[in-house]
């Protein structure tokens, strides 16, 4: 009885459109980034719908402004939700916008799958609701940690500016680096100031074979101006937040030569990232956009797993369809004629390859190590 | 022709009523004119009001002539019409020579020679020069105030109670110093709680009650004068 | 040891440039009688209009500090006409408010012509040198130098020159300066001008040693603050004691204190010196 109630209901959203949303920030600080997800998202549900939908229903995609800001996701997810009635909300670019919608899609049994960096929200409760497309802060601190251990050195000294990144940051790494014998210490430092002579000072002071820069570029190019006057001559790494054109400018080429980043890249060169190449007829491929594509991809593949547009049925088919024994598959289209074959498909993206853990982190991510020459970002 | 005429002047602080009504005075050239007066009659106003201090609402105001109503303290000093104020006459954090200095800012030439000029006339004041005028005491600071009025070689002075917080000793040195001071050419008007003092050295008088002309005449006969000294100088005798 | 020495090097010359700051905000504010939080904006105009003389003009940093000085103080006059003397009517309280808009408004303007990035002055990086283990930068110093001669003049001008007498004949009693024949305005002009002069010098000098975006001038303000109240509010000598002071003990504290919290020093400061000295140190009003 039970069991005919909720396959009727199945039947039921399946009969219905399939309803999809994204919360993308299309004025703020995330502006510049909202416009092409939301273009990449229709792209991909016009391709789908001319294919003939998923079991022969329509993908509905409606998107909403979250203006980078916390209060108008607010509304726009209550709006997606009630109103438009998504199964999944995709997007989510800042932690300050997924934060406050985050326990709202909980609630009430939507998927979110969130572009937003910040530790917490995996951790917040969302009853296995959260998906993250990017790299989660933690892991950055581990690839930062691995690198550190394949130089050798005996010490790291890591110099972090206080925010809700620094502590996850700083627990990655250290918890890298110090079971394997190499000494970690870290200062966190405010940020907002211009005189770092004593944070600099205290770092030296350990005299560390590999010194760790995990800042913003404002502060961190005041840091590192320090540490070249200080004559520091060990290994110098820097996270991919830190270690951006502008800094390198702002410390110009004397200074920055010879540090390194270590930072999340996307799967360059693997069969979806050609594929998204192609299909948004660019080759430099910005990780957000990347992560639109997997996410959209992700979330369709789902429903068709499941053959159900519920929200708990994509979280439950969620990691279904990256079957390491199923046939991989780099975009939505193959991958929807193979499950409508009954075969099991292995989904690997353009950002990522797509593995959840059960927070809804990424297992694995892929990392790229470039080296600063002559003021300019090089493989390493 | 006197120097300084006031005429019909009504004037008082802004968004009050009228402190000054209908006064009138004249002080001639080379004269010493007291005004006297109780406590609140308006004479410090009298005194701000010609200084330009206080825009008289009503009324006549001229200085040799021509009208010194409406110009800006700086300008009625630059004529030659110098007001030593009742209080915060010097400025502390300075030392007595820079006091002396800002006092001559109006003609800044031989201002070494002035300043010696002065010192020489008031004595306490050279001796520390170097002093910052807020370690001066009461009477000390009155004479530097003095001083600084006479750095621009004014044509009338307009003095404030400058014998306030004096000794009585030191009041007759002040005003013997006045009279020389007129003997140079000066011309004196002087607000005073001492009537009988002030009477005893001015050469014409007005009372002031209630912001308003109560008498006025030479000084001698208002000495002289029984009623006035009952009714308006308290005395008792 | 070594370090507590390292550290009371850094603590002078850090507080040999705070003071250039405060003793702008003091200079106005002694002379009229206004805390005039603009300083801020006008600190980040001084360090922008250092880096267009010396990196869009390429002129050397000590005639981008001249032009600073010169830009900061004509800006300080202009904004202080337009938007702060309408309403000194109004009283302090309601200048000083106006003054923190004001400050909004022009860093905003250095934004729209400037933008967000992080800009660095064209000077060579020189390594620090090193006298029996303690580091000393040649920027540091050339910057340490240059904040004393920056005071010493301004020092020298109100000390002994008719003008800087005026000044703080203006400063001391602006009815009685009136009366002497010195206008109080053109006084509170010339404050305004040397006073964000000041502002605009410490801008490159914190540029040369760090680098240039909009929130420069934010980023030291507190520490401004602090060194003008705990000298004492409208005092030189004060500014430059609150200075060192401050200076000091940012460096200082953080042999106790986690360095994330060194930014607290100048509110403890302030706060301190409202209790113990409400004066200020060297304050008279
Ligand atoms: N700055 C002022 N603002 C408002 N009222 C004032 C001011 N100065 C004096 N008064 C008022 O004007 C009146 C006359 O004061 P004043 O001229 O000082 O009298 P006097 O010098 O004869 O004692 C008094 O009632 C006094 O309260
Ligand atoms: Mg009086």
């Amino acid at each position: 009885m039970t069991l005919a109630a909720s396959s009727g209901r199945a039947r039921a959203a399946m009969a219905g459109s399939i309803r999809i949303g994204a919360l993308l920030p299309l004025t703020g600080a995330g502006g510049p980034f909202g416009p092409s997800m939301a273009a990449l998202h229709k792209q991909i549900v016009d391709q789908v719908n001319a294919a003939g939908g998923i079991e022969g229903q329509r993908v509905e995609y409606s998107f909403e402004d979250d203006q980078t800001n916390p209060d108008a996701a607010v509304l726009g997810v209550r709006k997606l939700i009630d109103v438009n009635k998504v199964c999944a909300v995709m997007g989510l670019w800042s932690s300050g916008v997924a934060a406050p919608t985050l326990p709202i899609c909980a609630e009430n049994k939507v998927v979110m799958v969130a572009i937003a960096a910040s530790d917490s929200l995996a951790l917040q409760k969302h009853d296995g609701y959260f998906f993250r497309s990017n790299v989660d802060v933690g892991q950055q601190g581990e690839a930062i940690g691995n690198w550190a251990l394949k130089q050798g050195g005996k010490s790291l000294f890591g110099l972090l500016a206080q925010n809700p990144f620094s502590e996850p940051m700083r627990l990655g790494l250290v918890n890298t680096i110090q079971p394997k014998g190499m000494k970690a210490e870290t200062i966190v430092y405010d940020g907002r100031r211009t005189d770092f002579r004593a944070e600099v000072g205290q770092a030296l002071q350990a005299k560390p074979d590999i010194l760790f820069l995990g800042g913003y570029p404002q502060d961190s190019i005041i840091i590192m101006k320090e540490v070249f006057r200080a004559g520091y001559g060990g290994k110098i790494v820097g996270t991919g937040t830190c270690v951006t054109q502008q800094f390198l400018d702002g410390v110009g080429k004397q200074v920055s030569e010879g540090i390194y980043t270590v930072r999340p890249s996307s799967a360059v060169g693997s069969p979806a990232y050609k594929n998204l190449q192609k299909l948004t007829g660019k080759t430099d491929l910005d990780t957000n956009v990347c992560q639109s594509y997997d996410q959209i991809n992700l979330v369709l593949l789902a429903i068709a797993q499941a053959k159900q547009a519920t929200g708990t049925a994509v979280r439950d088919n969620m990691r279904k369809i990256g079957d390491p024994n199923g046939e991989k598959v780099d975009n939505v289209l193959d991958g929807l004629k193979l499950i409508a074959a009954g075969k099991s498909i292995n989904y690997e993206g353009a950002a990522s390859p797509c593995k959840f853990t059960p927070t809804g982190n990424l297992v694995s991510a892929i990392f790229e190590t470039l080296r600063v020459a002559d003021g300019k970002l090089t493989p390493g | 022709m006197s120097l300084l005429r006031a005429a019909g002047i009504s004037a008082g602080y802004s968004g009050r009523d009228d402190i000054l009504k209908d006064v009138g005075i004249e002080v001639g050239a080379c004269e010493i004119v007291a005004i006297l007066g109780p406590n609140g009659a308006g004479k410090s106003t009298l005194l701000k009001t010609i200084a330009g201090l206080v825009t008289p609402r009503s009324g006549t105001l001229d200085f040799d002539g021509r009208s010194i109503a409406g110009l800006t303290p700086r300008d009625v000093s630059r004529r030659g019409v110098v007001f030593v104020p009742q209080e915060a006459n010097v400025f502390p954090s300075l030392t007595i020579q820079e006091n002396l200095e800002i006092g001559g800012y109006l003609d800044r030439k031989e201002m070494k020679a002035r300043v010696a000029e002065v010192c020489e006339r008031i004595p306490v004041l050279s001796e520390r020069r170097r002093a910052k005028a807020r370690t001066l005491s009461g009477g000390e600071r009155q004479l530097l105030a003095m001083g600084m009025a006479l750095m621009v070689g004014p044509r009338i002075l307009l003095l404030d109670e400058p014998t306030a917080g004096l000794s009585p000793l030191a009041a007759e040195t002040l005003f013997r110093m006045i009279k020389l001071i007129r003997d140079t050419g000066v011309a004196v008007t002087i607000v005073e709680q001492n009537a009988i003092l002030a009477l005893n050295n001015a050469d014409r008088a007005y009372i002031l009650v209630d912001g308003r002309n109560a008498r006025s005449g030479p000084a001698r006969d208002m000495l002289e004068d029984r009623e006035i000294r009952r009714v308006f100088l308290g005395d008792v005798d | 040891m070594l370090q507590v020495f390292q550290l009371l090097v850094n603590g002078v010359m850090a507080g040999a440039i705070l003071a250039v700051p405060a003793i702008g905000f003091n200079i106005v504010f002694a002379v009229l009688q206004i805390s005039n939080f603009s300083i801020a904006a006008l600190i980040a105009v001084g360090a922008y209009a250092g880096y267009t003389a010396n990196v869009l003009l390429g002129l050397p940093p000590l005639l981008a500090i001249l032009a600073a000085f010169l830009i900061s103080g004509a800006a300080g006059v202009a904004s202080d006409r337009l938007a702060l003397r309408p309403l000194r009517g109004y009283g302090a309280i309601a200048v000083a408010i106006a003054s923190l808009a004001l400050n909004m408004v022009l860093e905003n303007i250095v934004r729209f012509i400037f933008g967000n990035d992080v800009r660095s002055l064209d000077v060579p990086m020189m390594r620090d040198w090193i006298f029996e283990g303690i580091h000393v930068g040649p920027q540091a110093v050339f910057n340490f130098l240059v904040a004393i001669a920056a005071m010493v003049a301004l020092f020298s001008l109100l000390s002994f020159t008719t003008v800087g007498r005026a000044m703080r004949a203006v400063a001391d009693n602006p009815t009685l300066a009136n009366i002497k024949g010195i206008d109080p305005e053109k006084m509170a002009r010339l404050a305004v001008f040397l006073g964000m002069g000041m502002a605009g010098i410490a801008g490159v000098l914190l540029a040369l040693d760090t680098a240039v975006d909009p929130t420069i001038g934010m980023r030291v303000v507190l520490s401004v603050f602090a060194a003008a109240v705990l000298g004492g509010l409208g005092s030189i000598p004060g500014a430059v004691v609150g200075g060192l002071l401050i200076g000091l003990a940012e460096q200082l504290s953080t042999l106790v204190v986690p360095v994330a919290y060194s930014s607290a020093i100048g509110f403890a400061a302030i706060i301190l010196a409202l209790l113990l000295f409400p004066r200020g140190i060297l304050g008279d009003r």
